[in-house]
Order: structure tokens, then C-alpha cells, then sequence
């Protein structure tokens, strides 16, 4: 899971360079990150993995490292399941 | 709050009111014409302990929330503009730095800022990032690792922790000289840190004990990753790089200001800039510029109805100015959302919520229907005063309150502030 996002956001430009050997831990924002990038990031990951960030997870922690994103992703696909 | 501290805020506030109509309408008018520092009212609120109202009671402050914050900057707003202004910065500053105030020195700093009611400005602006909150060029340098060098070392770790090994490293090269007087330990944390920030606009560095500056971490660090950093004045040079003769808020005393310091690792804020300005320096910034705001456009709408009360027992049967309904339905309309934005505010503030997208959206079009809508009063006020608004003096004199209001939408230009609106509006799931 976490290697898909890694895929999805390289695929997107989202820190190029950076983001194909950062550590799942490593904080986005310090790496570079900029805060209108989130959007662009939310809008990939929702199309990828057909969830939707509700409101109380769209926050700079959410996006703060891959590992972050896969965890968001992953409590999102199991919320979906089960509804 | 507590029954007991509910008990001081309010005390507080009247504090505010009587102030307002004292020494601050007694100055103001000086304080304007001189574009020069409001010392008198801010003296006078830093005998009433107003300057820590943000701080909580067991640090020796008011333990004021936001809302009350905001009622007490747009009280103080009615008798002068910048005081007002000054009063609610320094509250955004000191927030800050009571959110994150974390080891030992930083700890004892904050408290002395709270005890003495220290002056804290903030020095977030800077020349090249085009008004960019969230983007710096100037960077935190460290003795013997300058330049591209020193920076590649922030990125090693996979955390922001790395970068305090590399400070320790640093201070005890550089600062081998002065380490045999302050001992070893303070050798290790070392001064060891440089930064040199040419800010575009920073209210009252001048006059403060403290500033607040934001910088790049390192000198290899992406412009966005940012921490904020604590400066004693007395130890930093300040070289204002212009003058300041502005429209309004003339009292602010905000030219450019070049800033160079050397300090300490610890007077690094621990919390990155980003999180720091996501949940206490924008929304808390926001809501009590617009109470601010708010506060001179309610001034300039009593004005008004007192002007065209006195018109109208001279001339009975006309119908009063429009412009009075106006300002009314525009006043509530600013009131409502202020109060929702600081009750808001307050939660993210405590911790009890999260700075969602949706929040940072209402907390920008906070600041935006404000700084609008204040304008909008105070120019229906002049039309309802006329020639007696228009003047600089007299009791139907509007025209500080104009002056001072224009600068409400370049506060942070409103045109930056719908671009970023307008992104976040992309994503908001709730409004």
C-alpha cells in the first residue's frame, strides 16, 4: 500500500527527486512540501484508492509522511468496508 | 475557564473599555499625527497585566479565550487603531510561543515575557517571497557549518530531531572562545546560531523586548520548511531599512527592518512554523485583526448615528441616511462570523479540534468579509457625517478611523488571500 502511494504521488510530481527514497516516516513538509501541493495529493489518492477524506482528516498531519498517507488510506478502505 | 477566572477576564475587559476612553482616545490623536509608538497606552496595559490577557492564570496571565480576546481588542480598537492592533499582535506572538514552549530555557524565557508583560513582535514578512507567510529565503546558520555544507545536514534524519545533533556540533566549534566563560554546558548548546532576514514589514520591532522571526530551518532547507525563532531585542540588530509615514494605523511603527542575531539552539520554537501558523498564528492572527476591525468600524458607526441624531432633532419629519441601516446590517453580519470564528479559533487553539482545510477556509474568509465589510462602514459613516467626518478633528471626525481601516485589506493582500481560498476551496469537504 505504501508503495503505491510512494508510486501515485512520484507519478504526480509531488516532490520529484525526493520522494522515490524518502523514508515512509520522513515529514513531507520538511522535505518540501508546500501546502497548496496537498491538494493535488488528496485529489490523486482519492482517485486511486476510491476513498474520500472527510473533513477532520484533511489537516497537515494527514499529509505529513507517506507512512501518514498509507495510514489515512488505509483506516479510510476499512471505514468504506464496513459501511 | 473558572468561575474565578471568568470573574477576571470580565474585570479585564472593563478594563479595556475604561482604558480605551482614557489614555488611549487621549493619545491617539498624537500618536497618529506623529506616526509614532502608542508608550502611553501600552504602558497603561501593561499595568493592568492586559499584555499577558493570553496567557493562562497558572503562568500568570488572564486566561482570556478567543472570543474574550477579540471583545477586548475590538473595545481597545474604539479608542485607538494601532494600540488595538499592537495589543492583539503581541497576543498572537505570545499564543505562539505558550503552544511550544517546551525545554527548559524556552520555558523560563516565555514565563519571564508573561511575568515582566514583555512586548513580543513578529517578523514573518520578508523581502523576495512575494507576501508568503509560509515560504522564507533567510535561514538558521550554524557556527562551522556554513553555507550548502551545514545544510545538508537537516536532511539526513528522517525527523526534524537531526538538525539539534548538528547545533550542538556546530556550538562547540564556534563558539570555542566564549565556551570557557559560560562552561561547558552552555559551550554544547552553544549561541552557535545565525540568521540575517531583511523582513518587508514588522509592526513595532523597534519598540519590543521580543520578536518572533520566521526562518528556513538550514541553509539547504526547501523555502516551506520553516520554524519560528525567539530573539531577545537587546541582543539583536535591528536596521530599519526605510521609513514609515503610511495612510493609517500610524501608530503601528511597522517599516522594513533588516535583522541580524546570534542565539541560541534552544530559542529555536520546537513546533515547525507550518503547524504553528495552521493552528494558533493565522486563526488566532485573524480573528483579532478583524475584532480590531470590527471594534473602529462599530466607532465609526456610533459616530455616525450620534451626527444624524443630532440632524434629525433639528429637522424633524426627514428621514434619516440610509447609510444607517447599512451600517447595521453590516456590523451584524461581521459580528456573527467573528463569533463563530473565534469560538472556532478557541477550539483548535485548546487542542479540542483540528486546523482542518474547512477551518483554515472560514478562518480566511473571516478575515476577508471583515476587512471588506469594515471599510464599507466606515466610508457610509463619512457620507452620513459629511464635512464634520471628513475633518481630522471634532466629535463626528471619522477620518482616523478611515485612514486606519484602509490597511485592513493589505493586512496579508486580500488578493493572496482569495488565491489561497480559492485552493482551498478545492479541497473543503465541509464549509
Amino acid at each position: 500500500m505504501e508503495r503505491r502511494v510512494r508510486l501515485l504521488l512520484a507519478g504526480r510530481s509531488v516532490l520529484p527527486g525526493v520522494i522515490e527514497s524518502a523514508d515512509a516516516g520522513a515529514d513531507l513538509w520538511e522535505l518540501g512540501m508546500e501546502s497548496l501541493a496537498m491538494v493535488g495529493v488528496m485529489v490523486a489518492v482519492e482517485d486511486e484508492f476510491g476513498v474520500e477524506f472527510p473533513d477532520e482528516l484533511l489537516t497537515r498531519e494527514t499529509f505529513r509522511s507517506l507512512a501518514a498517507i498509507t495510514d489515512a488510506v488505509l483506516s479510510l478502505t476499512a471505514r468504506e468496508g464496513r459501511s | 475557564m473558572t468561575e474565578a477566572g471568568g470573574g477576571r477576564v470580565r474585570r479585564a475587559a472593563e478594563t479595556c473599555r475604561e482604558l480605551a476612553r482614557g489614555v488611549l482616545a487621549e493619545h491617539a490623536a498624537e500618536v497618529d499625527t506623529d506616526a509614532r509608538f502608542p508608550k502611553e497606552a501600552l504602558r497603561a496595559l501593561r499595568g493592568h497585566g492586559l499584555l499577558a490577557a493570553v496567557a493562562p492564570a497558572e503562568r500568570g496571565g488572564l486566561g482570556a479565550d478567543v472570543p474574550a480576546l477579540a471583545g477586548m481588542a475590538a473595545d481597545l480598537a474604539r479608542g485607538c487603531g494601532a494600540t488595538a492592533m499592537v495589543w492583539a499582535m503581541h497576543q498572537v506572538q505570545l499564543a505562539c510561543l505558550l503552544v511550544c514552549d517546551a525545554g527548559p530555557e524556552l520555558r523560563e524565557a516565555v514565563s519571564r515575557i508573561v511575568r515582566d508583560q514583555l512586548l513580543v513582535a513578529s517578523a514573518t514578512s520578508e523581502a523576495g517571497v512575494g507576501g508568503s507567510l509560509r515560504t522564507s529565503v533567510c535561514a538558521v546558520e550554524r557556527d562551522g557549518s556554513p553555507g550548502a555544507a551545514g545544510g545538508e545536514g537537516f536532511h539526513g534524519g528522517a525527523g526534524g530531531e537531526g538538525f539539534r545533533d548538528v547545533a550542538g556540533g556546530g556550538g562547540v566549534q564556534g563558539e570555542a572562545g566564549g565556551g570557557g566563560v559560560r562552561g561547558a554546558a552552555d559551550a554544547v548548546a552553544g549561541r552557535g546560531c545565525r540568521l540575517d532576514k531583511s523582513a518587508t514589514t514588522v509592526s513595532y520591532g523597534v519598540e519590543a523586548d521580543a520578536l518572533l522571526v520566521s526562518a528556513r530551518r538550514g541553509p539547504g532547507s526547501p523555502p516551506g520548511d520553516q520554524v519560528a525563532v525567539l530573539l531577545d531585542t537587546a541582543r539583536t540588530r535591528l536596521e530599519p531599512l526605510g521609513g514609515w509615514n503610511p495612510l493609517g494605523m500610524r501608530g503601528t511603527c511597522s517599516p522594513a527592518l533588516r535583522i541580524r542575531a546570534e542565539f541560541e539552539d534552544w530559542r529555536i520554537l520546537p513546533l515547525p512554523f507550518g503547524d504553528l501558523a495552521d493552528r494558533v498564528m493565522t486563526p488566532l492572527s485573524h480573528v483579532l485583526w478583524s475584532a480590531v476591525w470590527h471594534g473602529l468600524a462599530a466607532e465609526a458607526a456610533d459616530r455616525a448615528a450620534r451626527y444624524a441624531r443630532k440632524r434629525a432633532s433639528g429637522q424633524a419629519g426627514q428621514a434619516p441616511s440610509g447609510h444607517l441601516a447599512e451600517m447595521r446590517w453590516r456590523l451584524t453580519a461581521m459580528e456573527a462570523q467573528l463569533a463563530g470564528a473565534a469560538e472556532e479559533a478557541q477550539a483548535v487553539l485548546s487542542g479540542a479540534a483540528r486546523p482542518t482545510v474547512a477551518f483554515a477556509l472560514r478562518i480566511n474568509s473571516l478575515k476577508l468579509a471583515v476587512s471588506e465589510l469594515a471599510v464599507d462602514v466606515a466610508l457610509a459613516a463619512l457620507r452620513v457625517c459629511g464635512m464634520a467626518g471628513y475633518s481630522e478633528d471634532g466629535p463626528y471626525s471619522v477620518a482616523r478611523l478611515v485612514r486606519d481601516l484602509l490597511s485592513a485589506p493589505l493586512m496579508i493582500g486580500n488578493e493572496r488571500l482569495v488565491a489561497v481560498g480559492s485552493r482551498l476551496a478545492l479541497m473543503a469537504r465541509d464549509r
